[in-house]
C-alpha cells in the first residue's frame, strides 16, 4: 500500500514538472524563457562567498610550465602565479613597468646588451628569495626546451638562440648556445642579456608568459632522471611533466589544487612583494555548456563567466550583472591563396601530387579550366576586397561586437596609424577591378570553412553573396569540412582557394603581426598565401632592428599601407572582448595583452562587495 | 562445467576481443585522417610553419607506416603505457584512473534510480493492467525513451537546481561532483584513496562531504538513469504479464494465496530474468554514453572525454576508451549470465 502510494506520488511530481516545463518552454533553450520577475539577487543572499572569486571558462590550461605553455587558458593562470621582469602598466598595451626588475634596463650604445637590475625582496611561494640565478635559469630553460609547438622562437634575438632554434638540438648545439652567453648573471641582483641584433620589442617579449621567473632549486628538486646537473632540458626533451602541473613562482597567487577537467584553485600569497590580492581564493572552473554557465552567473555561484557574443541576448532583462566591452587584439582576416597547391615553379612534385587529390577544388575560369594562380592576379584580389560588405559583417555577423581594421596592426597597439581609413564596400571600384582581371567573364570556386564555426560559415555565405553581384557567370558556393579529417589537411596542402586566418598577440609590438602576415620568408601566413614583396621584406627586416621610436612608428605605418596596397588579405575585424561579471565585483580592468580574456586576467585587483 | 571454468573461459576470450577492437579502431582513425594521425597535435596548427609541423611528425613517429605505428602502440600497452591523450594532455592511463570512478559512480546512481523505480513501476503496471496506474506508467516509460537527454538535463537543472535555489532551497547544485569551496577544507573530496567520492568521504568519516557528494549526484544520476528506467519498466511489465499468465501462478491463486504473495514471492523472481539482461547491457552503455549528461552537469566522466577525443582524432584516447568499454561490456555480461544461473536453476553454464 505504502509502496503503491509512494510510486504514484513520485509519478505525479514528475508529471507536474514535465507539464510545467512544457507550459513555459517556448521550445528554445530554458535560459531564454526565464523572463519572470525573479531577479538573481532576490534570493536574499547578497554577495555569495565574498572572499572567493569564481570564474567559469571554456578552456582548460594545457600546461603550467612557462617554458612550454603557449595558449590563453594556461597563460591566465601563469600571469597570476608567476611574475615577469617587466609587465604592462594597468590597461596600457604600450607602457611597461618593472615588476621583478627594480628599474627600467640600461642599454649599451649598440643596443645589443641589456642590463637589468632585479628587486631583492621577491619571494617564491616556498619563501626563498629570487636571485639572478633564477632569472638566468628560467630564460635559458625556455630557449633550450624549444618545443616546436611552444613559444621559444619569440626569444630568437637572444645571442645564440636563433642558431639553436634552427639547429639540430644536439648536445653540441646546446653547449654552443650556453657558451654564447646570451643570458648571464652579473651579480645576485643583476642580469645581462646579449642580443644577436638590437630588438625594440625585447621588453614586451619578456612580458609574455615565457618570461616568467621560476625557482631554479625547485625545478632541480623535481627534475626528471634524464635531466643533467644544470637542471636544464637535455637534447630532445621538450616537456617537464612536473612543471606542467606545479608551479614555483613569485606571483600574487599560489596554486592550491588542480582537478583536471573540473577546477583549478589558487590561494593568495601573503608574502607577495607587491599589492596583496584582495580575495583569498580564486577558483577557475571549466564549464562547457553555456546554459550552465549562465545559470551559475544568474544564481551568483559564479562571479565572472564567459558568454559568447551570440548569447548576449540571454542577458537582457537580467539584473545584477555588469557587461564591459573593449577592443581586443584578436584579429580575423581572409587570405587569398595566390598559388593553389603551392607554387609549381618552386616544387613541381608537391604541386602535382596536391592537384591529383585536390585539383577539383581549384578556382576555375568561365570555361571550366582550373586556374591555380587565380589570386596571383591583383585585380581579382582588389575586386574581392572592394566587393565585401564590411558593415554587414560587423553588424549582422558579429552583432556589433567587433570593429573594422584599417590594416594589419590593430587599434591600441604601438604602430597603429589612425589616419589610414577603414575599408567599406565599393561596388563601383570592385566591378572596375573585376573588369580588368584575368577572369572578367566569370569564374567558379568554393569557399570552405571548418564545420561548427558558424561565424566563418556566415562570412563565407556573405562573401559569396557579395561576389555574385560582380557580374554574370560567377558561381561561388560555400562548403563545410570537418577540421580534423579534412579541413586541416587541405589547409596544409594549400588546397583551399581562400584561408581564414586569425591571430592573437604574444607581445605588444607590431612585428608580432607584421611578420606572420607580410614576411615572405618568416611569415607563416605570408608563406601560406604565397605573398612575397621584396621591398616589404627589406622594410620589415630593417624595422626588426630599429630602436628609434619615431622611425618605428613611421616604418610600421608604411608597412600597413604597403600591405593594403598589395591587397593580399581581406581585413575582417578586430574582435571585442565581451566581459560579463556580477555587479558585486570591483576592480576588473581590461588589458588587451592579458591572457584569459574576456574573463578576468589579473585576479589580484578584484574584490566582491 | 564448474562455475570457475566457465568464468575463466569467458575471461580468456577477452584477449582476442580486445585485440580485434583495437585493430578496427586504429584502422578507422587511420582512414578517417587519410593516414595523417598527426592532426591531433595540430589543433593550434594555424601558427605553425610547415617545418615545425614536420618536427612534430618525426618526434612522434607519424611518418612511419600504419602497421608500425600500431605495433609500437601495442608494445607500449603491453608495458602498461596506454599513450598520451592529446586532447587533454595527460597519459591515457591517468585520465582513465581519474575519470573512471566518476563515471562508475554516476552510472551506479543512475542504475539505482532505474532499478528502484523501474521494477516496482513495471510490476505495478502489470498488476493494474489497463487501469489508470498502468496508463500513467506506460506514458512515463514512453517519455523516457523519447525525451532527449539534454532537454531533461536542462529542465532538471533549471527547475530543481536554479529555481529552487532562488526560492531558498539549495538542495541540488547546478553542476560538478562536489562544491569547490567546500573541498578546500574537506580533503577527502580531493585526495581520497579511491577517487570514488562516496567511498572516500565515508572512509574519512566526513559526513558533510558525503552529503555534498550525494547532493551533486542526484540530478545527473536521475537524468542518466531515466532512459534505463523506462526500458526496465517496460521490460518488467512485459515479462511480468507473461509470468502472471502461466499455470503455476493460476495454481497459486487457486490455492487461496493473497495476490501480494503470488506476485512478490512466486512471479517476480521469474519475471526478473529478462530484466537482468537489460540491466547488464545498460550498465555498459551508461558508462560510456553519458556525454550529454556530462556536458550539461560538467561531470568529469569518460563519455565527454571520449567524444572530444573522437572529434580531435585523439587516437590513444579513443583506443583506450573503446578497449575499456569492451572490457566492461564483457564483464557485465559475464556477471549477468552468472546471475541468470542463480535466478533460474534450469539454466546451465556451459
Amino acid at each position: 500500500m505504502i509502496r503503491r502510494t509512494l510510486t504514484i506520488a513520485i509519478t505525479a511530481v514528475f508529471l507536474g514538472m514535465a507539464l510545467a516545463g512544457c507550459a513555459t518552454n517556448n521550445g528554445t533553450n530554458p535560459g531564454n524563457t526565464t523572463t519572470t520577475t525573479t531577479s538573481p539577487t532576490s534570493g536574499g543572499t547578497g554577495v555569495k562567498n565574498p572572499d572567493v572569486f569564481t570564474t567559469l571558462t571554456i578552456s582548460e590550461a594545457e600546461s603550467l610550465d612557462p617554458a612550454y605553455d603557449y595558449e590563453s587558458a594556461g597563460g591566465q593562470i601563469l600571469q597570476n602565479v608567476y611574475n615577469t621582469l617587466y609587465f604592462y602598466k594597468g590597461s596600457s598595451a604600450t607602457d611597461l613597468v618593472p615588476v621583478l626588475a627594480s628599474a627600467m634596463p640600461n642599454f649599451s650604445a649598440d643596443k645589443k646588451e641589456v642590463t637589468i637590475p632585479l628587486r631583492a625582496d621577491a619571494k617564491f611561494h616556498d619563501g626563498n628569495l629570487m636571485t639572478a640565478d633564477d632569472v638566468v635559469f628560467s630564460l635559458n630553460r625556455v630557449i633550450l626546451m624549444n618545443d616546436p609547438d611552444g613559444p621559444a622562437a619569440i626569444l630568437n634575438s637572444v645571442a645564440g638562440a636563433t642558431a639553436y632554434n634552427g639547429g639540430d638540438g644536439s648536445a653540441a648545439a646546446r653547449t654552443t648556445y650556453l657558451a654564447a652567453g646570451g643570458i648571464t648573471k652579473v651579480d645576485d641582483h643583476t642580469v645581462k642579456i646579449k642580443l644577436d641584433y638590437p630588438d625594440p620589442a625585447l621588453l614586451y617579449k619578456l612580458a609574455f608568459t615565457l618570461g616568467s621567473v621560476v625557482e631554479k632549486s625547485y625545478v632541480c628538486a623535481h627534475k626528471g632522471a634524464d635531466f643533467g646537473a644544470d637542471c636544464l632540458p637535455p637534447p630532445g626533451k621538450t616537456r617537464d611533466p612536473w612543471m606542467d602541473e606545479h608551479e614555483m613562482g613569485t606571483g600574487a597567487f599560489m596554486l592550491d589544487s588542480w582537478q583536471k577537467g573540473q577546477q583549478l584553485s589558487m590561494k593568495r600569497w601573503d608574502q607577495f612583494f607587491g599589492t596583496k590580492a584582495l580575495v583569498s581564493q580564486v577558483i577557475v572552473k571549466k564549464v562547457d555548456d553555456v546554459n550552465t554557465r549562465e545559470l551559475a552567473l544568474f544564481s551568483g555561484d559564479a562571479d565572472d563567466v564567459y558568454i559568447p557574443v551570440d548569447h548576449a541576448g540571454d542577458l537582457q532583462g537580467k539584473s545584477g550583472l555588469r557587461i564591459v566591452e573593449n577592443d581586443s587584439f584578436t584579429v580575423a582576416f581572409i587570405g587569398f591563396n595566390q598559388h593553389f597547391c603551392g607554387d609549381k615553379n618552386v616544387n613541381l612534385t608537391a604541386y602535382t601530387t596536391c592537384m591529383a587529390t585536390n585539383g577539383v577544388n581549384a578556382p576555375k575560369g568561365a570555361n571550366g579550366a582550373p586556374d591555380t594562380d587565380f589570386f596571383a592576379d591583383k585585380n581579382m584580389r582588389l575586386a574581392w576586397i572592394n566587393a565585401f560588405d564590411y558593415d554587414q559583417y560587423i553588424n549582422d555577423i558579429l552583432g556589433h561586437h567587433g570593429s573594422l581594421l584599417n590594416g594589419v596592426i590593430p587599434k591600441g597597439m604601438f604602430g597603429y596609424d589612425s589616419s589610414i581609413p577603414v575599408p567599406h564596400r565599393d561596388m563601383t571600384k570592385a566591378k572596375d577591378y573585376y573588369s580588368k582581371s584575368n577572369h572578367s567573364d566569370g569564374f567558379t570556386l568554393t569557399i570552405f570553412y571548418n564545420t561548427g564555426n558558424t561565424v566563418r560559415e556566415k562570412t563565407a555565405e556573405l562573401l559569396a553573396q557579395n561576389l555574385a553581384e560582380l557580374g554574370p557567370n560567377i558561381h561561388v558556393d560555400t562548403k563545410g569540412l570537418d577540421f580534423s579529417t579534412a579541413f586541416l589537411a587541405a589547409q596544409r596542402a594549400k588546397a583551399l582557394p581562400v584561408f581564414y586566418l586569425g591571430w592573437a598577440p604574444d607581445y605588444a609590438f607590431p612585428d608580432d603581426y607584421t611578420t606572420p602576415f607580410a614576411d615572405s620568408q618568416a611569415g607563416v601566413y605570408a608563406k601560406r598565401v604565397g605573398y612575397a614583396n621584396p621591398a616589404m621584406d627589406d622594410l620589415l627586416h630593417s624595422l626588426l632592428r630599429e630602436t628609434d621610436q619615431t622611425k618605428l612608428q613611421q616604418g610600421y605605418s608604411q608597412v600597413t599601407k604597403m600591405l593594403n596596397d598589395d591587397a593580399a588579405y581581406i581585413f575582417l575585424a578586430q574582435a571585442s572582448a565581451y566581459h560579463v561579471e556580477r555587479d558585486w565585483v570591483h576592480g576588473f580592468y581590461f588589458n588587451p595583452m592579458q591572457n584569459g580574456a574576456p574573463n578576468v586576467g589579473d585576479f589580484s585587483t578584484v574584490s566582491k562587495q | 562445467m564448474a562455475l570457475w571454468q566457465y568464468v575463466a573461459r569467458r575471461l580468456v576470450l577477452l584477449v582476442p576481443v580486445l585485440l580485434g577492437i583495437s585493430v578496427i579502431t586504429f584502422g578507422l582513425a587511420w582512414f578517417a585522417t587519410h593516414g595523417h594521425l598527426e592532426v591531433q597535435y595540430l589543433r593550434q596548427s594555424d601558427r605553425l610553419h610547415e617545418d615545425q609541423v614536420q618536427r612534430i611528425i618525426q618526434q612522434h613517429g607519424f611518418d612511419k607506416p600504419a602497421y608500425v605505428q600500431y605495433f609500437l602502440y601495442l608494445k607500449d600497452v603491453l608495458h602498461g603505457d596506454l599513450g598520451l591523450s592529446t586532447s587533454v594532455n595527460d597519459p591515457v592511463l591517468d585520465v582513465i584512473k581519474s575519470k573512471f570512478p566518476a563515471s562508475v559512480e554516476l552510472a551506479l546512481v543512475a542504475m539505482v534510480f532505474a532499478v528502484l523505480l523501474g521494477i516496482p513501476w513495471g510490476i505495478l503496471s502489470a498488476t493494474r493492467r489497463d487501469k489508470p496506474a498502468d496508463h500513467v506508467t506506460r506514458f512515463l516509460a514512453l517519455s523516457g525513451v523519447s525525451v532527449p537527454v539534454f532537454w531533461l538535463a536542462l529542465i532538471l537543472q533549471l527547475f530543481l537546481s536554479y529555481y529552487l535555489s532562488q526560492q531558498g532551497f539549495s538542495w541540488f547544485p547546478l553542476f560538478g561532483r562536489y562544491d569547490a569551496i567546500l573541498a578546500g577544507s574537506h580533503p577527502s573530496l580531493l585526495n581520497g584513496p579511491t577517487h570514488f567520492l562516496l567511498v572516500d568521504t565515508l572512509l574519512a568519516g566526513d559526513l558533510v562531504a558525503f552529503g555534498d557528494v550525494v547532493r551533486h549526484l542526484v540530478l545527473p544520476g536521475f537524468t542518466l538513469g531515466f532512459v534505463t528506467l523506462a526500458i526496465i519498466t517496460r521490460m518488467m511489465r512485459a515479462s511480468m504479464l507473461e509470468v502472471l499468465g502461466l499455470d503455476y501462478v493460476r495454481t497459486a491463486r487457486a490455492k487461496g494465496l493473497e495476490e501480494k504473495v503470488v506476485v512478490n514471492r512466486h512471479a517476480r523472481r521469474n519475471a526478473l530474468i529478462p530484466t537482468t539482461t537489460v540491466i547488464g547491457l545498460s550498465l555498459g552503455s551508461l558508462m560510456g554514453g553519458a556525454v550529454l549528461t556530462e556536458t550539461i552537469f560538467q561531470w568529469p566522466g569518460l563519455g565527454y572525454w571520449a567524444a572530444k577525443g573522437i572529434l580531435s582524432v585523439d587516437t590513444a584516447a579513443i583506443m583506450g576508451f573503446v578497449g575499456l568499454t569492451a572490457l566492461i561490456y564483457v564483464l557485465a555480461n559475464l556477471l549477468v549470465d552468472v546471475i541468470y544461473a542463480y535466478l533460474d536453476p534450469r539454466v546451465r553454464l556451459d
